[in-house]
């Protein structure tokens, strides 16, 4: 650049600096800056060592997912309580499965899931890969393991696909790697940006000022953040919030521990607003709700987490965390069903 | 980058962490969510000392079938001690955060 267009160019900066308005400058003292900073995003998907990503899984994964073949009678997928629109939960309570039955707990979102150890509500399985074989052969889709087999074998369109997946084998069409290909498309599954991020990541202008006190309130005297943390708003860990309800939750796989009676996995945030009804018996409608649990502290039982407590909330305060949690749905376009083969 | 800085840190709280405080004592901390140290060396009737200097609770137990305990709730800024009663291996997890593991070996 020569001196005279910096000099220009310096002019131009001074005249834009004159006449705009003053720049939005946001002023946190370090310690809301370390909050903020623990919320960003990270980039890498950490993907399970036994079972490398390659896109070659992860597509056949994909359509394996939304495949109603899979299911009992050929008449349901994984998404049909996984909806990529609603949050990749479903929105029943409790969503019908096979032969007239229903599940017993509500359909939980499958985003972010990469990050976590355990799976189910109550982690009883810990790995994805495990998890789809139960979904798969369980009440949810009643296909024992065998029957998957043969009907994936009898149809055309996925010997190519499995080949491509896991080169070098004589049948690669086997439950095992249906179940590795799912868990590789699962792990690949990570919500949408959403203003909350633009935020995080410097734009003051992404959210409005009522949300970023409902983000205060929220890693602040609500404790929200106690359970709900990280950028996936969740800490993958298990803890009663003393909802009402008979469900031994983890508490049936540790049966010795006070505090896992009751206790359930902490679902992560993001796009929460579509994935109503919430809490693992979908009985609670509406975030207001949801809040209005909190408030109160739920419970008082031996089990109850120790981060639980009423906490006051006024009207504003409850309306600046609702506007809070609408920051953390994405305004990317859901995922779309793939063409099967 | 980040990993490496968050390792690098985490080998310094372990060496805080392990010096043992008095003959045949170890102190663990509980931050961020994790045991300070992931393995101790220790001898039988050794103390190990566990402190949570989170702000969340923690719930430390262990089913290793020679000397499994359930320490119960601990809350932030509570010490809680076990005494090695007998040798091999015991694995130490947090009820409550599924990622916290220590693996204390402990000899004759
Ligand atoms: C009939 C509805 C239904 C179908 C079909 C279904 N699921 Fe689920 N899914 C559920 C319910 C309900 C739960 C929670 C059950 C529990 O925790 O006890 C769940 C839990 C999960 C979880 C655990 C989420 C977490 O946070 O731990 C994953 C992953 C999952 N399903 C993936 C799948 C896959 C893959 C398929 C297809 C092979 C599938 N699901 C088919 C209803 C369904
Ligand atoms: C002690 C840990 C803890 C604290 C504190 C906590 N949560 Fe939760 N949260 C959980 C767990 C665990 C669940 C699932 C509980 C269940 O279904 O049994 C949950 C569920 C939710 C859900 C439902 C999500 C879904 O997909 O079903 C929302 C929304 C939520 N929490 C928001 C909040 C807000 C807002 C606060 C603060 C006012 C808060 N949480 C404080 C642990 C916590
Ligand atoms: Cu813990």
């Amino acid at each position: 650049m020569t001196n005279k267009r910096i000099a220009l160019a310096l002019a131009l900066a001074a005249f834009a600096g004159a006449c705009a308005p003053p720049p939005q400058k946001a002023t946190y003292d370090a310690k809301q800056t370390e909050t903020m900073a623990a919320y960003r995003r990270v980039k890498e998907i950490p993907f399970d060592k036994a079972n490398p990503f390659s896109k070659e899984k992860a597509d056949l994964g994909y359509a394996l997912f939304f495949d109603p073949r899979l299911g009992h009678e050929n008449s349901v997928s994984c998404a049909t309580c996984h909806v990529p629109a609603l949050g990749w939960g479903d929105a029943f309570p409790k969503s019908p499965a096979t032969l007239g039955r229903t599940t017993p707990r509500h359909s939980p979102g499958i985003a972010n899931l990469a990050w976590d150890e355990l799976y189910f509500w109550d982690g009883r399985v810990d790995t994805l890969e495990a998890q789809m074989l139960a979904a798969v052969a369980g009440p949810s889709m009643n296909t024992p393991l065998p029957d998957l087999e043969k009907k994936l074998r009898a149809i055309p369109g996925y010997a190519p696909l499995f080949a491509k997946a896991f080169p070098g084998t004589a049948e690669p069409i086997t439950s095992a790697n249906v179940a590795k290909a799912i868990a590789v498309y699962e792990r690949t599954v990570v919500s949408g940006r959403a203003p909350f991020d633009a935020w995080i990541e410097g734009d003051e202008s992404a959210i409005s000022d009522d949300a970023k006190q409902g983000f205060w309130l929220f890693t602040g005297k609500a404790n929200c953040a106690a359970c709900h943390n990280t950028w996936r708003f969740t800490d993958g860990s298990f803890h009663d919030i003393g909802l009402p309800g008979e469900d031994p939750g983890r508490g049936r796989l540790l049966t010795s521990i006070a505090k896992m009676k009751q206790a359930f996995k902490t679902p992560s945030l993001r796009d929460v607003s579509l994935s109503a009804p919430y809490f693992h018996d979908g009985s609670v409608g509406t975030l207001l709700d949801v809040i209005n649990h909190y408030e109160k502290g739920g419970i008082k039982r031996p089990s109850l987490s120790e981060d639980m407590k009423a906490v006051a909330l006024s009207r504003e305060d409850k309306r600046n965390l609702l506007a809070f949690l609408s920051t953390l749905t994405s305004a990317e376009p859901p995922v779309r069903a793939p063409r099967l083969p | 980058m980040c990993r490496s800085l968050a390792f690098a840190a985490g080998v310094g709280l372990a060496f805080a962490a392990v010096l043992p405080v008095g003959a045949g004592d170890f102190r663990v901390r509980q931050v961020d969510r994790q045991f300070s140290v992931a393995e101790l060396d220790a001898r039988v009737d050794d103390t190990v000392e566990f402190t949570n200097d989170d702000k969340v609770a923690h719930n430390i137990f262990s089913r290793s079938i020679a000397q499994p305990f359930d320490l119960g709730a601990q809350r932030p800024g509570e010490s809680l001690r076990i005494r090695l009663a007998a040798p091999g291996e015991l694995k130490v997890e947090c009820a409550i955060h599924p990622r916290m593991r220590l693996t204390i070996r402990v000899a004759r």
